[in-house]
């Protein structure tokens, strides 16, 4: 009597921890699973000049056999056009690489922010986490702009530097893959030093005196417990840029030139310029399945180290 | 000024055959030397001066804040004296950093590192230690032999329990074979049971590898079942040092008898002095108060009469009281049973309470006091210390 009244109550809250991760599951379905199933359908199809700019298209009216019949049209072609036109392969190459650049440099510049903040007197932690978010609020679109402002010839930067005798003329700056490091760089700092500040945060002070006490110098102290426990935040950081950063579109088109090849600008060019939706449909698919390695690199390391 | 000369009281008979502390000609292994150190306005610890011997076992004993940890700490080299000399086997610590200090220290958290092994952590101060790699190994082994992880050498700390973290966080701290082990509250995290048990492997393993241990705690009974000598800490300085039995017998001050057990102070004024013996008249009882003191005292001072409960005989009111003892009257006000023994505490006609304790030697008390019932209290004149109000 006692232990089946002591069930119950523990079968409603299973029954209540599964109904709580439908939601997310929903949300997966929805706005992930069908919009990618949908691209990948169309990656497969052929471009014609028509509404939807694709064929074949399916209509409930053909039936099976409609359905069958546009099955047969489905074509591998797009994914061949890809891997044999270089154009593609270098801005896939060129995004990976901006991309490791932009995160590696992230983290060098982030790190030692996110080491202060979490050492910074914990009253203080609050508003120096606020002001690492504070430019959130404004859009990110006028935020690059104004780097245009600042980047550009006649620029601020380029005026400081006059003003202050250390340079002769303008610098070219801006149209530069320089201006896009710079843009990725800001505005993905914040990504990179909020993870990294979590993981730091959290530790135990006591853990750098034992390492002392057991005969670390500071340096090497430093490094096999500060760093190697702030670990899973730097992955963490480096995946929350490095991703985005693969198919950044809006900075490489606003602050790039035309020696700056993405994949993202490439991904607009065919979809908007050329309305060659199937193509870009499979500059997707691809990207997502590039995107898949790191990711899942990071879930096994994640769930390696336990921590 | 602030402890007492290092000599055993007449009254208590040295139990101990070490006791390097009262040898002229024994060399302190750790020395402090008038050690302050400030934080802000505050003095954590006070121009304290102590020698700690080797192969003691030494405790720190003190509410929190009366500056234990930090005297430890500074020990560690995590905290720098503000004034004053820290010195190990005669050589001076003080520009000595923390890694490169013969001091292992475990610390009350373990601060074990999560991410490494039990193996791994054991293992981390010796290859600091450049020790070759089969050494490493083989002391790795003889530390989990020791402390019974043999079995759990490759799991991580997280998967072990409160009591297993513990001895990972010992070994760790006694594999580099320091000259001096910290314990910073070493078994405040263990429940009671745990603690008893572990209390005494800890004195065991500390007989059997010679080293010397230093122990902080706020739990007397821990010092007292571990440590050769305690210091009694207050405000950054120290109100007593000795062996724990001299310290429950006779505390040196008032602070000290109060901290350590149960203690009753009956307040008085020394009416008469004779045979080695005070008399004081006090409000708790009609008779004068007769007690040893361990120095003259003169007639008219005021003093407290101290008295541990289980040195106070309690007895239905009327029983007949045995020889020269002092004698107390009152009512019972309340009684704590504790198993072993049962506490009394008895409010006397002047409304000082008085403590009693009796052993729980039958299941079923004979002769049962309960509340409210008149007795009366005895105690042997000697039984008794005489302490400064």
């Amino acid at each position: 009597m006692a232990g089946s009244a002591a069930k119950k109550p523990s079968r409603l809250a299973a029954w209540g921890g599964r109904l709580a991760l439908i939601p997310p599951y929903v949300w997966l379905l929805l706005f992930f699973l069908a919009p990618f199933l949908i691209v990948l359908r169309i990656s497969f199809s052929e471009a014609v000049i028509a509404q939807p700019p694709y064929s074949p298209t399916f209509s409930l009216a053909d039936g099976f056999s409609g359905l069958w019949e546009g099955l047969k049209e489905f074509t591998g072609f797009n994914y061949v056009f890809l891997s044999e036109d270089a154009l593609y392969i270098r801005a896939y190459a060129s995004s990976l690489t901006i991309a490791a650049i932009s995160t590696a440099i992230t983290l060098v510049a982030g790190f030692p922010i996110a080491y202060a903040m979490a050492r910074a007197p914990a009253a203080w932690r609050p508003v120096l986490v606020a002001m690492v978010i504070l430019p959130f609020w404004t859009s990110f679109l006028i935020r690059v702009y104004a780097w245009i402002g600042i980047l550009k010839r006649d620029g601020l930067l380029n005026e400081a530097l006059l003003a202050l005798g250390l340079i002769g003329e303008p610098l070219v700056i801006l149209n530069t893959n320089a201006a896009v490091y710079v843009g990725i760089v800001y505005t993905y700092l914040p990504f990179m030093i909020l993870p990294i500040y979590a993981a730091l945060e959290r530790q135990d002070g006591s853990l750098l005196e034992a390492a002392a006490d057991l005969g670390s110098p500071p340096a090497l102290a430093f490094w096999q417990i500060t760093v190697r426990l702030a670990v899973p935040g730097i992955l963490a950081g480096s995946l929350l840029v490095f991703i985005p950063v693969v198919g950044e579109f809006v900075i490489p088109s606003l602050l790039g030139g035309s020696e700056t090849l993405m994949i993202g600008r490439t991904l607009w060019d065919e979809f908007f310029q050329n309305r060659d939706w199937p193509l870009a449909s499979a500059v997707a698919v691809l990207l997502v399945l590039v995107l898949v390695v790191p990711i899942t690199i990071f879930q096994r390391a994640q769930s390696r180290s336990g921590l | 000024m602030n402890a007492p000369a290092p000599t055993a009281s007449p009254r208590i008979p040295a139990r101990r055959t070490f006791a390097p502390w009262l040898d002229p000609s024994a060399k302190p292994l750790i020395r402090f030397e008038g050690v302050t150190k400030t934080f802000g306005d505050t003095r954590a610890v006070d121009g304290l001066s102590l020698d700690i011997y080797p192969r003691e076992f030494f405790a720190l004993l003190g509410p929190s804040g009366c500056g234990k940890t930090t005297l430890m700490r500074i020990l560690a080299g995590f905290e720098a004296p503000t004034e004053g000399g820290v010195s190990l086997a005669g050589e001076s610590l003080i520009d000595v950093p923390p890694h490169r200090r013969p001091v292992n220290m475990m610390f009350q958290s373990y601060a074990l590192f999560p991410h490494l092994s039990v193996w791994d952590n054991i293992a981390f101060g010796l290859r600091r230690a450049k020790l070759r790699r089969a050494e490493v190994k083989a002391r790795v082994e003889e530390m989990l032999d020791l402390v019974q992880l043999s079995a759990q050498a490759r799991r991580k700390p997280h998967q072990l329990s409160g009591g297993q973290r513990q001895r990972v966080a010992l070994a760790r701290s006694l594999a580099k074979r320091p000259q001096v082990l910290l314990l910073d509250e070493p078994l405040a995290a263990l429940d009671k049971k745990l603690r008893n048990e572990t209390q005494f492997e800890l004195m065991n393993l500390q007989e059997r590898i010679g080293i010397t241990f230093l122990i902080v705690t706020h739990d007397q009974e821990e010092a007292m079942v571990l440590a050769d000598r305690i210091a009694i800490m207050r405000e950054g300085r120290i109100e007593q040092v000795a062996p724990p039995e001299e310290i429950y017998e006779s505390p040196a001050s008032r602070y000290v008898a109060d901290f350590v057990g149960e203690i009753t102070f009956i307040e008085g004024t020394v009416a008469a002095a004779y045979d080695g013996q005070v008399s004081l008249s006090t409000e708790a009882s009609e008779h004068p108060i007769n007690v040893v003191p361990r120095t003259a005292v003169p007639v008219g001072a005021s003093a407290s009469v101290a008295i541990r409960p289980e040195k106070v005989q309690i007895a239905k009111a009327g029983a007949e009281v045995a020889g020269e003892r002092n004698i107390l009257r009152g009512t019972v006000f309340d009684i704590a049973y504790m198993g072993d023994y049962t506490l009394y505490r008895v409010k006397t006609p002047s409304g000082a309470m008085v403590e009693a304790s009796r052993l729980n030697r039958r299941r079923i008390d004979a002769e049962l006091i309960t509340w409210d019932e008149e007795v009366v209290l005895s105690f042997d004149p000697a039984d008794a210390v005489l302490l400064d109000r």
